[in-house]
């Protein structure tokens, strides 16, 4: 017993240094290569620490790749960016500011923060703007989608429906905003039955008030007003709650945000080209754009046949690298369901890749995340921030939401959308739509 | 069996013809097919209280009149329903050369239930005549026989077309018409700026059943105009409807003596006064929505045909009956206006408002107001509406030169809601999701209110002796007796409360919630449910519904608890 003892701590000592030596100083990965479970640890670093752990149980396989493109925005929008150098700055609450007026700028084209300086305090804040701005130059889109509630024994239930959004700040072009919204979003369901014809109205005002929120309730035929502050309960039972849209689709000033640092990241790509959207038809606001319909999306675990990750994970995408910040973001709001939110920004073209859910207790909770498959017209003029599948994994019961968007499950979006007026997101729209 | 086998039949098909998302019958999805389809039964968990149906007319003093006597455990309603729509957005399957309008679209909704429980159900239901005391004296068998048969042949929805509408819209102005639903107002389950349509009352108990499913949509139009922003008011709609009184007299139906879910009532001939289809009998109304800072605010005015209607007694004639051994001397001479009750629906007018809003201090809790004025509502006193009718008669016995006919006084009646919701997390008891609680307070008031007015509704019958009458010849006189009705009265204010709470559990699979009740007259109701979604399109419910306390308002149904259990397929 004593003598091997004795010799089992220098080989445990010999071990570690061999294992030091044949490590890389710094992990990497190159395209072509497929990144799993056995050799995870050259994804260490490159990743949040639930996707990694993902790899390492073999619920995720990376299959690394490159864009042939580089994921930026259209001239225009970085020309816009550029000419913004300066302009504004973060009010104490958050919110965008003009110093010239003391107010929030009635109207912005471009990220209205092109220049973010790391040891600026109100940098996290200011990426966190840039980011709606890469959302607020679609215009007005329209999306039909789904939820799918996916288990470890798979593909359990959905509900689909279609969301079109209006957005009246950094579109372009500006447009008449009387009531002051920064955006207006009318959600309704279609499928299943049990709850198809139920509709819902945000809007988001520009300055520090709570949204307002409606919805026609199909069982009791009526329109109703909603609380809009439980933005972080789960939808309809999912994984999903309605900030972890686009990761996240709450109101900035709702979060106290901190820059923690910067690094390299792989995010999920279903094409290393941009997405097609063709010409539709025109509008007061110009061409639509929709999506074509050889794009198809997302495949999933569940519907792949040989697959034997998680049910959730995306079969079909490369795993490409990206330059991000990492944010951390605090609920200003003691009774919002997350407590720290760790947020993933590409310093590139703004947009947010990863959310890590943190609950009130400080442990670690759940995952959030998009696929970044920019879409683009023929032309490269006109680029949008789309995405096959919003996703929100939760650990702590191993379950995923599945919003399956662009492309995916024949979802056919449409960008700029000829469909979509200002008129079409009043309180008598739901009168008008609901059954 | 024929209908059961097609009922099997058609489920079968459907199932499996099912897809699990929604179904679109073109490449622009502006065709949509979606329905369910369910089957339901109930069981009663306790007994009837149906001691007075086999006592009455002469009884000593009756009291319990639940029609037919149902045992615990017993079938009462075994529902099979089939919900079919078909959508199609017009505007959109053009494409966008199609510029003359911006909505055009059209829903049509079959509607077909098939309840099993008069075929297969319990004895009572499936044959009418087991249902009957063999005490009961002939005429009152009649009307118990006739009042089951009734109940198997109307308590039912006759018409499958349930929407059938159009809509069209160009800028500010829309107008939908056809068969269609429509409701207005913040109250849950209180009808207060939302009598626009008219209730099933046959469909169900009303503590366990789905609105939605009760509500008899009618032919109207309804068109709305957007004003847009008006000084502080956004949003600011203006609304209306009108069903022509030609077309459409639908009225709420009454649930007949011999439904499981009836009023208890002692058996008698009634007369259901539905209105005359003319144009004097049109219902319609007006509504100003709009939002203001924070809050969603409106004010409406309409006409509609009250869902409660006025009750009155019509008698035709005066009888004086001799009960006794034929040929002897009668043991008592029964006193019988000989007549019915009218159940008249009238013309109702309705002023209200209402307001929602998020607490300032609590923007999570959202505030639901509702106030309205029913002007004239059609209050039954018994000593004007029952009791005048003899008098009215005309002559003291024999008949009536015209019929006597009770009054129909009328009150003003104002009705108003204050409800509070809210979602709070209760991490320990479910750290998935929030618990929805939602409390409502709902007061009725009656202006210039007297003594008398009451509920149509009788708590117990007695035989009362109200004079003597002489046999000729004998020298004798012998008592006259006349059944007394107790009346179960009503008061200037009632306050009904009511709460919910809900959450879901297992990813949104499980719903366990329980609603209650609480009315100050001193019921007070529970419903414990829980229901579980298997998929995408299958849903399993159950719920129970128990009542308990004083004979009035809710607790007319005091011994009607009972045990519901539905599986429901949803077809897309």
């Amino acid at each position: 017993m004593h003598a091997q003892r004795k010799w089992t701590t220098p080989m445990a000592v010999v071990a570690g240094l061999l294992a030091l030596l044949s490590a890389p100083t710094w992990a990497d990965v190159v395209p072509g290569e497929t990144i799993d479970k056995s050799n995870w640890q050259k994804a260490d670093g490159l990743l949040p620490d639930p996707v990694l752990s993902y790899v390492k149980k073999g619920d995720f396989v990376l299959k690394i790749g490159k864009l042939d493109f580089d994921p930026v925005w259209e001239p225009e929008f970085q020309q816009a960016s550029q000419a913004n150098a300066g302009k504004y700055d973060i009010d104490a609450d958050g919110g965008i500011l003009d110093p010239k007026t003391g107010k929030r700028p009635e109207y912005v084209y471009g990220f209205p923060f092109p220049t973010i300086d790391p040891a600026d305090p109100k940098a996290a804040s200011k990426i966190a703007w840039n980011r709606w701005y890469t959302i607020f130059k679609g215009g007005q889109n329209y999306f039909p989608y789904g939820v799918e509630w996916v288990g470890r024994g798979g593909f359990e239930r959905q509900i689909a429906g279609q969301s079109s959004e209006f957005f009246f700040d950094g579109r372009p072009g500006k447009v008449d905003n009387p009531e002051g919204t920064e955006l207006r979003e009318y959600s309704n369901v279609t499928s299943p039955a049990s709850v198809e014809g139920f509709i819902q109205l945000t809007w988001r005002y520009m300055d520090n008030r709570p949204d307002s929120v409606w919805s026609y309730v199909p069982a009791m035929r009526r329109t109703r007003q909603l609380s809009s502050v439980n933005r972080s309960d789960p939808f309809l039972g999912s994984d999903f709650t309605s900030d972890d849209t686009f990761v996240w689709f709450g109101k900035n000033q709702s979060m106290t945000w901190k820059l923690v640092g910067q690094q390299d990241i792989l995010v999920q790509s279903t094409l290393p080209k941009p997405v097609p959207f063709d010409a539709g038809p025109q509008s007061a606001y110009g061409t639509s754009w929709i999506l074509n319909k050889e794009y198809k999306g997302a495949t999933f675990g569940y519907e792949t046949p040989g697959w034997t990750g998680a049910p959730w994970a995306m079969t079909n995408v490369i795993w490409v690298k990206r330059p991000v910040w990492v944010l951390e973001a605090f609920p200003k709001d003691p009774y919002y369901s997350y407590g720290r939110q760790v947020v993933y920004a590409d310093r590139e073209n703004g947009l947010f890749h990863y959310k890590v859910v943190y609950n009130r207790a400080g442990e670690y909770w759940k995952l959030a995340f998009v696929d970044m498959s920019p879409g683009w017209s023929p032309d490269g003029k006109h680029r949008y921030a789309v995405t096959a599948v919003q996703m929100a994994i939760d650990d702590k019961s191993d379950h995923a939401g599945i919003g399956t968007g662009t492309g995916t499950k024949g979802n056919i979006s449409e960008y700029n959308s000829y469909r979509l007026k200002p008129q079409m997101f009043l309180v008598d729209t739901l009168l008008k739509w609901g059954k | 069996m024929k209908q059961r086998l097609i009922a099997a039949g058609l489920l079968g098909v459907v199932l499996g013809a099912a897809p699990a998302h929604a179904v679109f019958l073109d490449a622009e999805h502006s065709i949509q097919f979606t329905g369910k389809v369910y089957t339901q039964a109930s069981l009663r968990t306790e007994d009837s209280a149906s001691g007075g149906i086999s006592c009455y007319p002469f009884g000593a003093a009756c009291e319990g009149f639940t029609f037919p006597d149902t045992r615990t455990g017993q079938l009462i309603q075994h529902r099979n329903l089939l919900d079919v729509e078909l959508f199609h957005d017009v505007g959109k399957w053009l494409g966008p050369q199609f510029t003359l309008l911006d909505q055009l679209d059209y829903r049509l909704r079959v509607k077909y239930f098939y309840d099993g429980v008069y075929d297969y159900g319990p004895h009572q239901y499936r044959n009418p005549t087991s249902a009957l005391d063999a005490t009961s004296v002939p005429p009152l068998s009649r009307i118990l026989y006739d009042g089951l048969r009734n109940a198997r042949h109307h308590d039912t929805q006759h018409d499958p077309l349930w929407n059938a509408y159009i809509d069209a819209g160009r800028g500010r102005f829309k107008v939908r018409i056809g068969r269609q639903d429509l409701s207005w107002g913040e109250s849950d389950g209180f009808r207060l700026l939302d009598m626009i349509e008219p209730l099933d009352n046959r469909f169900g108990f009303p503590l366990v059943e789905d609105l939605d499913d009760r509500r008899i949509p009618l032919w109207m139009v309804r068109p709305s105009i957007s004003l847009g922003r008006v000084g502080p008011v956004s949003n600011l709609t203006l609304d209306g409807y009108w069903v022509p009184g030609t077309i459409d007299n639908q009225i709420a139906p009454v649930a007949n003596f011999g439904n499981p879910f009836a009023v208890p009532n002692p058996p008698g001939p009634s007369d259901l006064m539905r209105p005359s289809k003319n144009l004097g009998n049109s219902r319609g109304g007006g509504r100003l929505i709009g939002t203001v800072g924070g809050a969603t605010l409106s004010i409406a005015h309409y006409v509609t045909f009250n869902d409660v209607p006025a009750i009155s007694l019509k008698v035709n004639s005066v009888d004086y009956i001799p009960i006794g051994a034929p040929g002897s001397i009668p043991n008592f001479v029964y006193f019988s206006p000989n007549g019915l009750f009218l159940v008249d629906f009238y013309q109702q007018q309705i002023t209200g408002g209402s307001a929602t809003f998020p607490l300032p201090f609590d923007p999570y809790t959202i505030m639901r107001m509702e106030t309205a004025f029913f002007w004239d509502e059609k209050v039954f006193i018994p000593n004007q509406s029952v009791n005048l009718a003899v008098p009215r008669c005309g002559v003291q016995a024999g008949p009536c030169p015209s019929p006597g006919i009770g009054a129909q006084p009328s009150k003003d009646v104002l009705r108003w809601l204050i409800a509070a919701d809210r979602n709070v997390w209760i991490r320990w008891l479910n750290p998935e999701n929030t618990f929805y609680f939602s409390g409502q307070y709902f007061h009725t008031n009656i202006f210039n209110y007297q003594q008398g007015i009451a509920n149509a509704v009788p708590s117990h019958t007695q035989l009362v002796t109200v004079g003597q009458s002489p046999i000729p010849g004998t020298g004798i006189s012998v008592p006259v007796n006349a059944n007394t009705f107790s009346w179960v009265p009503r008061r200037a204010d009632e306050i009904t409360l009511t709460y919910l709470v809900n959450t879901l559990v297992w990813h949104g699979t499980i719903q366990p919630q329980v609603f209650g009740l609480y009315d100050f007259r001193g019921v007070h109701s529970i419903v414990p449910s829980i229901s579980y979604q298997y998929g995408t399109n299958l849903v399993f419910t159950m719920k129970y519904a128990y009542t308990t306390g004083t004979f009035a308002n809710l607790g007319f149904f005091r011994d009607r608890d009972q045990l519901l259990f539905r599986v429901q397929y949803n077809l897309s």
